[in-house]
């Protein structure tokens, strides 16, 4: 059997060549197991209600501990010739095959006290899965990049072997094409809105333990209820004064605002530090993070949709940011890559798109409009809602409610706004989307990736002659939702939908 | 243009004409989306006739003894009436066709729709056979992609011999694993 930190060498010796985690493998296995148990204990030890009771959960962690050894110990993988092979399981001994060519990405995973003894958790991810094809906790840094390279070569070349021998095998280079500074890192914090989850889950968190740590359930937001009763008794001293009023509301809004945007530069920070995205060969590697290090890869041909967003903050930061929609990997953000740019300028943001598709002109020269009368219907139903609101408010409240009138020219501003920058442009290969008003967005996608057209045209939509032609493809998340060409004029979309059913099809019998 | 699943709509028998026009849904369907209509209208109208038999007795004093069985024999009858009426309806508007690109499926009496799902996007496919489509010999036809909204297209109403010969004639070409993903 090899030590680790011999040098992986595929299928070698096939029968022989069994190789086992990084000998520290049992503590992270361990580490990862309490982490479900962690809140319970620490509480438990907090409170001193655990009293004599407390050597029970040491049992469980000495418990888990041998559960740990023998996990690392009966724990093999061998990089046979053809794909890996794991076998795990003292009772019930489990073999997997995993595949070179099955393997999309391998995601590297290096918290802090992964980098003190300089191992990481790697992921084996393949195409559509929820979950990694296996998840090895864990193995040395040189180890993990000698599996990250073999997999690149020995993949490539079981997916080209008839095509492109030669190219696949060459070492290809590894391109920088973005790298964030800290000053960029802290304005995509303040850009940001990632405070509030942090001011949601702790809310919620104290609200769950405040019992347990033997604290009322009322006394948890003291603070925030002694700070509120001040404001409320000089409020209610001076409650005709609007002036008052409204200091009384910038002192509570402003220091809450200040607080949820640090945390949120803290956050993006520790998230984003040391962003990189590299371009290698066929695939996309996006390193980030302060303390843990994420190495996430996606290679380019499993990218479904490019999207670039940039929300009212973006603007006035000079800045946007790109995502992509993959289908390989899992969904969530912390084992895939999702964005190629966090924070970037529109420059450099379109040079990257442009670099990676280079068999494209983006961002397109032209865009095309929708339906003439569109903003119509952006204005017509919220405008309705309103007038709506207004009457009831004013039968309820007397005239002042007549005020609430004043929203509707906004709506109308708005609704050409939207209006206007609703388009799209079809290349030969491509469809691009955009559209939005204060968030605008940008949407791309490959016509041989989209899955299924769907036109749709309401009773409204028809009085208008308008239809809503929607381009649905793998992968998208359920915030951003289909790409969708909303109101176009009913031939436009027949003709376009026509066009897209025949190069959808034609260009997957060529490729 | 390679349209190579060509040869294979012979297979799907009558079912696949490359230039097809839109096929209609089986004539057993219309009962069948009738009687699953008239069960759904009854069953909303429950709460209506709730409501009507409150007002009708509760204040404007029709005695309980007339005004409760009149309210609760009319309203379900009604509101089958028109389930049915709408499940007729939309059979009747339904449409599909089978052509060398995919399945092509309209629908909607006010809010149309046309989807289409090309051959070579399809993941797999269900036939589903519920206990009233038993009775009538008919399937569901359930196309799976590997896309968010339309992941699954489904297609209920079909002939049983002409849903199964759609799965067939649309069953993933393994030799060509162009899954465009």
């Amino acid at each position: 059997m090899s030590t680790p930190s011999d040098p992986i060498v595929p299928g070698a010796d096939a029968a022989g060549d069994d190789r086992r985690l990084h000998p520290l493998s049992w503590l992270f296995v361990l580490l990862q197991q309490l982490r479900s148990f962690a809140v319970p204990l620490v509480v438990l030890v907090a409170t001193g209600r655990g009293g004599p009771a407390l050597g029970l959960p040491l049992v469980g962690v000495a418990g888990l501990v041998v559960v740990s050894l023998i996990q690392y110990v009966s724990y093999r993988y061998r990089a046979g010739v053809d794909g890996f092979v794991i076998t795990s399981g003292v009772l019930q001994r489990t073999r997997r095959d995993i595949p070179y060519e099955r393997i999309h990405t391998v995601n590297l995973h290096q918290s802090l006290l992964h980098r003190i003894f300089d191992v990481t958790e790697v992921r084996l991810e393949s195409a559509g899965g929820k979950e990694a094809e296996a998840v090895m906790r864990v193995l040395s840094m040189a180890d993990a990049r000698a599996l990250e390279q073999l997999v690149r070569e020995r993949g490539a070349a079981c997916r080209d072997e008839v095509t492109e021998t030669a190219a696949a095998t060459l070492d290809p280079a590894d391109t920088r094409l973005l790298a964030l500074g800290t000053m960029d890192v802290v304005r995509l914090g303040l850009i940001s809105n990632r405070g509030m989850v942090v001011v949601a889950a702790v809310a919620g968190a104290s609200w769950q333990f405040a019992d347990d740590v033997g604290v009322a359930r009322d006394d948890v937001p003291g603070l925030a209820r002694d700070w509120f009763r001040l404001v409320r008794d000089v409020a209610s001293t001076y409650t005709h004064d609007a002036m008052t009023m409204a200091i009384v509301a910038i002192l509570i809004l402003v220091p809450a605002l200040i607080l949820v945007r640090a945390l949120s530069v803290l956050l993006a920070l520790l998230q984003y530090h040391g962003f990189t995205l590299s371009e290698t060969g066929r695939q996309l590697r996006v390193e980030r993070g302060l303390l843990s290090r994420v190495r996430n890869q996606v290679p380019k041909r499993r990218i479904q949709v490019w999207r670039i967003d940039e929300t009212l903050l973006h603007r006035w930061f000079g800045r946007q940011a790109l995502r992509v929609d993959s289908a390989a990997g899992s969904g969530d953000d912390e084992h895939a890559v999702r964005y190629l740019a966090p924070v970037a300028t529109p420059v450099t943001v379109n040079g990257i798109v442009g670099h990676l598709r280079t068999d494209d002109v983006w961002p397109p020269a032209a865009w095309q409009s929708i339906h003439p009368r569109a903003w119509r219907r952006y204005f017509i139903a919220p405008a309705v809602m309103t007038i709506i609101a207004t009457a009831i408010l004013t039968w309820v409240e007397g005239p002042v409610g007549l005020l609430t009138i004043v929203v509707v020219p906004l709506l109308w501003m708005r609704a050409r706004a939207l209006a206007r920058f609703a388009g799209y442009a079809v290349t030969d290969r491509t469809i691009a989307v955009r559209g939005g008003w204060w968030h605008r967005s940008w949407g791309l996608a490959e016509i041989r990736k989209l899955q299924t057209l769907r036109v749709t045209a309401s009773p409204f939509d028809r009085r208008l002659g308008m239809a809503t032609l929607w381009l649905d493809t793998a992968g998208a998340s359920a915030g951003d939702g289909v790409l969708r060409i909303p109101y176009m004029p009913t031939a436009e979309a027949k003709r376009l939908y026509a066009e897209l059913t025949q190069r959808m099809t034609a260009a997957t019998t060529t490729s | 243009m390679d349209l190579s699943p060509v040869p294979r709509l012979a297979d799907a028998g009558a079912v696949a004409d490359p230039a097809g026009p839109w096929r209609p849904l089986a004539p057993a369907a219309a009962t069948v989306r009738a009687i699953a209509g008239a069960i759904g209208g009854a069953v909303l109208s429950m709460p209506v006739a709730a409501a009507l038999a409150g007002l009708l007795v509760g204040r404007l004093g029709v005695p309980a003894l007339i005004g409760g069985p009149a309210v609760v024999v009319t309203c379900p009858i009604v509101g089958a009436a028109c389930g049915a009426w709408l499940g007729y309806l939309r059979w009747r508007r339904t449409r599909w066709q089978l052509d060398a690109v995919g399945l092509h499926v309209r629908r909607g009496l006010l809010w149309h729709v046309e989807v289409l799902v090309p051959r070579s996007r399809v993941q797999h496919l269900d036939v589903e056979r519920g206990p009233l489509e038993r009775q009538f010999a008919l399937a569901t036809l359930v196309v799976h992609t590997a896309g968010t909204q339309t992941a699954a297209l489904r297609l209920s109403g079909l002939d049983d011999h002409d849903a199964v010969a759609l799965r067939d004639a649309l069953i993933p070409d393994a030799t060509q694993h162009v899954d465009a993903l």
